[in-house]
């Protein structure tokens, strides 16, 4: 029987190595920030200058009637973060599965909704892996990021992809794009390198092409040994271990174009080509030290959008992609008698959507949005059934608006078909999602806002849960996530005193997730189903205070702490009933400090995380202590003329704490990284 | 402020500083006669357990493993062995045989073997090793000799003086469908014989017969209960009924536990009776309206009659029930691990 278990429990992880790198993408939203271009009513812009640079591009989140968080560039190199992912677990209601090492697996969740609830778009459109439905955080570089968001529910923004009304929560991605102010041709050159071998060469190059026209072109390359020390535990003894196979190879390279044609509307063209090797070194084995999965990836996307103006009341936007992810997957065990294992995949999509919104009056707006795509999954398995999917979302919205009261209401239609070569397809799906949101000033003249928002989402099983050899099941329906939102906001300055602003958040909310869909075993291999009903309570707070000490000096505090109960209901029998699901802190918070001065910046940051459970039932054996994981990070710049040159050091996990995300997934210990980065 | 912040500060680097793992083991260290239950664990957790079941005084003693040694099983334990005065627990994720007495204190390990399922004759312990191998283990110098056999090699069983070794074939779709005969006196495969797809389990009757089961391809080739006729080397269905794992008690009758689904892939358990006099299943074995949810692992105790069912839902601890031959609920315990993957007795 083992045999079905062993079977059984090496195909989640194949899976998933099969499918997690499903490398998608992108557009620069333009309209995406001029939507968010609001006329800042919670801040009094004259006031605080800080502000005013980057009030352009985002709405106070306050205001907003869903959580949303952002991280703007400045934040971004505050933190002095390389990763995605280490940028967005600073953010409050997120769940990073971290893998370990800089080649580990990073996935995101909301208030653990699972990360297929996810959507994470990079410009503008979804990124999407319907292979597995994980889309690795990881492999995003920071150097060309302008702005993170990351909204649970529904957000105020009614004019996007339909693609992004269908998630629980949306991590959404923007490029920087060039000011051109002071000089016509831009060039950066960054270097970093860290502890355990790694190196990240960068360059950026921008040029502008006459009136209303650019073109950049930026690249990186990312070598990491990852051979970083670590203490096993086993029983009452402990030994150091050095990690394994746990290297990385990547480049990536990004071509932009961008034309504003005036009446003409805006242009904007992408491409994008992705190449990596990296060793899986799998969870620790106690006595058994073999780590031999490799995982290469190779991803390109072309993208465009087209958006204009029609008149002041009409708003149009279309755009259109194509996507291409292959993977090989390569295990060589020495128990692999009769030879080695080979799995190939390529994912294709061809992606089009097409917008128009409509503001009959100031204070209200209406917006349809269609998007169709086609997906494709190939692979060399045996019996492989060459799924492919054609999928319609209809997303129509309303909004609106005045300087006290926000409300919107959406629905999402979703129509999906599927064929298969091989095999019976899984059967038609149609469904209707509708979200509702509202956010109230209180009062006239202070800047308390109370928000509330309800969402009904779901998510299409991926070709792994549906057609994955033996294991998938072409019956088993959407995962449904039901979520509500109730919150106090407040922001603003206060007069006279050192505080140049601040704001605070407070937010319950109540997610149900039924019929999730989990590998449960039968007789003799595992086979996806619809089982499990999550009931999900908590609430999150964040506070951000800026003090002016000086002209030139500042300083910035801010935290966040979730609460958070989510409680498996599936089966009043089973012995896990009523119990934490796995790797779901009850508690969790961030605090971030920063000292800002002429001579050299100063940022510390703390990352703590309640105990978890790497398994359904809460017992001792099944416990992963909490930690906290403390980051420093020092910099100055050089200025001379037009050209900057800026120095940057960090020293990650300063406690030197000796950590698991993910069980018997051991993170790095102290390590140290340093940056160099010129721009002119 | 400031100093508001500096005390946060230094207080979040004083957390920082590893908390020391107590040890909350306890000391119990079970008596000389009674019953191990063998928990796999979840694969790549590490959290294989091993359990001491007294039926007299119904005391359960968890991971008597790690209180005796310090040092926890490791990952996938599959199957263990108890011969002699020694016991040998085989752990598949780990790749490592751990040697112990009979109260679960550490003599040796053998590291080299992927194991499967043991078996044992003439004083030599032997183990399938999923490099395609049996090993024949030396039970005082732990030496060990080995003969190569089939892909995915799982379980094994001495009938006549020879080993047969069922090869699941698992790498290769199931596509090699044999048993292989091995001389334990030669190390050295002395025939094959042609089966239904993936081979998994033997057992024998009582006048020494020796059946096999085997799960199929999953595909077109169904399940099989197959009897193997050793002078011939020739395999028969005797029947389809699909059964993962099966147990031989006393009076002839086998255990086997089965599984059948609806078009949701539904699961339903059942458990029966299988009359090795007659070769058919003669019906079901629980005959007191009780039940069990999950049933995952069955062993007769061919010395009380008694059999243990693990059930397990592959989430959460495992439980254990006891049953009389005559399919009568005596009692149920905790199996304090992951998967119990049989009951193992100490006489």
């Amino acid at each position: 029987m083992t045999a079905a278990i062993i079977i059984l429990a090496i195909l989640p992880e194949r899976l998933y190595a099969a499918g997690s790198h499903g490398h998608a993408v992108s557009f620069v939203s333009d309209t995406l920030s001029r939507e968010n271009i609001k006329a800042n009513d919670d801040i009094r812009t004259d006031s605080i200058r800080e502000l005013v640079v980057t009030a352009k591009n985002i709405t106070s989140p306050t205001r907003h009637s869903t959580p949303i968080q952002v991280l703007t560039r400045k934040d971004i190199e505050k933190l002095g973060v390389q990763g995605l992912s280490e940028a967005v677990r600073t953010l409050s209601g997120v769940n990073i599965r971290d893998y370990g090492g800089i080649g580990g697996i990073k996935t995101v969740s909301v208030r653990s909704m699972g990360s297929s609830h996810t959507a994470v778009s990079y410009d503008g459109i979804c990124l999407s892996n319907v292979q597995s439905g994980q889309i690795d955080i990881g492999r995003f570089n920071l150097d060309n990021i302008e702005q993170i968001d990351l909204s649970i529910g529904q957000t105020d923004n009614i004019f996007q992809s339909a693609r992004m009304f269908a998630s629980a929560g949306a991590l959404s991605i923007q490029t920087a794009k060039p000011d051109f102010s002071t000089s016509p041709v831009h060039v950066g050159i960054q270097m970093k390198a860290g502890s355990f071998g790694t190196y990240n060469p960068s360059a950026i190059y921008q040029q502008k092409l006459g009136k209303g026209w650019w073109l950049s072109m930026n690249g990186d390359y990312l070598y990491s040994k990852g051979d970083y020390p670590y203490i096993l535990r086993n029983g009452s003894e402990t030994s150091r271990k050095i990690r394994k196979n746990s290297d990385i190879s990547s480049g990536q390279i990004e071509l932009n174009l961008f034309g504003d044609m005036g009446k003409g509307g805006r242009l904007n063209m992408k491409a994008n080509y992705y190449d990596s090797e990296r060793g899986l070194p799998g969870s620790v084995i106690l006595y058994n030290d073999e780590a031999n999965e490799r995982l290469w990836d190779r991803a390109a996307f072309a993208q465009m959008q087209y958006e204009n103006s029609l008149t002041p009341k009409w708003d149009i936007r279309a755009q259109a992609k194509y996507n291409y992810a292959w993977t090989h997957y390569h295990n060589e065990g020495s128990s692999q008698a009769f030879g080695i294992q080979d799995d190939y995949y390529t994912q294709q999509e061809y992606y089009l959507s097409a917008g128009t919104l409509y503001k009959p009056f100031e204070f209200l707006r209406f917006s349809i949005v269609e998007d169709f795509f086609v997906n494709t999954l190939v692979s060399n398995i045996p019996e492989f059934a060459y799924p492919v999917r054609y999928s319609s979302l209809t997303a129509l919205s309303g909004q609106f608006e005045n300087s006290r009261l926000t409300a919107t209401a959406s629905v999402l239609a979703t129509y999906i078909t599927e064929d298969v070569r091989y095999g019976e397809a899984a059967p038609d799906r149609f469904r209707l999602s509708p979200a509702a949101s509202i956010s109230f000033k209180i009062t006239e003249d202070r800047n308390f806002r109370i928000r509330a928002s309800y969402k009904d989402g779901f998510r299409v099983p991926t070709f792994n849960d549906l057609y994955y050899a033996r294991v998938g099941n072409r019956n088993i329906k959407p995962e449904k996530a039901t979520q509500f939102n109730l919150g106090l906001t407040w922001s603003g300055s206060i007069p006279g005193g050192v505080i140049d602003y601040a704001s605070f958040s407070a937010d319950a909310y109540y997610n149900l997730v039924k019929d999730k869909i989990v590998a449960i075993p039968t007789m003799f291999i595992w086979k996806m189903m619809n089982m499990g009903k999550v009931d999900i309570y908590g609430t999150d707070i964040n506070a951000q205070i800026n003090f002016r000490l000086t002209d030139k000096m500042s300083m910035e505090l801010g935290g966040n702490y979730t609460y958070q109960k989510a409680i498996d209901l599936s089966d009043p029998e089973a012995k896990n009933y009523r119990h934490q699901i796995p790797y779901a802190p009850e508690h969790s918070g961030n605090i971030i400090f920063s000292f800002l001065n002429p001579y050299i910046d100063i940022t510390y940051m703390l990352n703590a995380i309640g105990d978890r459970y790497s398994m359904s039932q809460n017992i001792p054996s099944n416990l992963i202590e909490g930690y906290i994981d403390q980051n420093i990070s020092l910099s100055h710049t050089f200025t001379i003329k037009n050209t900057k040159l800026k120095l940057q050091a960090e020293c990650l996990n300063i406690g030197n704490v000796q950590y698991e995300v993910i069980k018997y997934y051991p993170m790095a210990g102290r390590s140290f990284r340093i940056t160099l980065k010129f721009t002119y | 402020m400031k100093k508001a912040l500096l005390f946060i500060i230094l207080g979040s680097i004083l957390l920082s500083c590893e908390k020391e793992n107590g040890n909350g083991q306890g000391t119990d260290t079970p008596s000389e006669k009674g019953v191990y239950i063998l928990n796999s664990g979840n694969m790549n957790n590490n959290d294989a357990k091993l359990t001491f079941y007294n039926p007299e005084t119904e005391e359960v003693v968890p991971d008597v493993f790690t209180s005796a040694n310090g040092i926890m099983l490791g990952d996938t334990a599959n199957d263990m062995i108890i011969y002699g005065s020694k016991m040998y627990i085989g752990m598949t994720g780990s790749k490592i045989i751990f040697i112990t007495d009979l109260k679960g204190k550490k003599i040796s390990q053998i590291e080299g073997i992927t194991p499967r399922n043991f078996t044992s004759l003439d004083g030599k312990v032997y183990v399938t090793d999923y490099a395609g191998a049996l090993v024949q283990i030396d039970t005082t110098s732990f030496e060990t000799k080995s003969v190569k056999v089939g892909n995915k090699p799982e379980g094994l069983i001495v009938s006549d003086g020879k080993i047969y070794v069922a090869n699941s074939d698992s790498d290769n779709n199931y596509a090699t469908r044999q048993v292989s005969v091995v001389d334990p006196s030669t190390m050295s495969v002395t025939g094959t014989i042609e089966t239904q797809a993936n081979p998994q389990k033997f057992f024998t009757d009582e006048q020494g017969e020796l059946y096999l089961i085997s799960w199929g391809n999953y595909a077109d080739v169904p399940a099989a209960i197959e009897k193997i006729d050793r002078q011939n080397n020739t395999s028969k269905v005797l029947d389809n009924v699909a059964t993962t794992v099966a147990s031989a008690g006393r009076n002839n009758k086998v255990y086997m536990i089965h599984t059948s689904y609806d078009e949701n892939w539904n699961p339903s358990i059942r458990i029966f009776v299988f009359d090795a006099t007659t070769d058919t299943i003669t019906g079901d074995f629980i005959t007191d309206g009780t039940t069990v949810e999950n049933a995952y692992s069955i062993t007769a105790d061919t010395e009380t009659g008694r059999v243990y069912i693990g059930a397990s839902d592959y989430k959460t601890n495992g439980d254990v029930y006891i049953y009389s031959e005559d399919g009568k609920f005596i009692s149920k315990f905790d199996s304090e691990g992951l998967n119990p993957m049989g009951a193992y007795f100490v006489r």
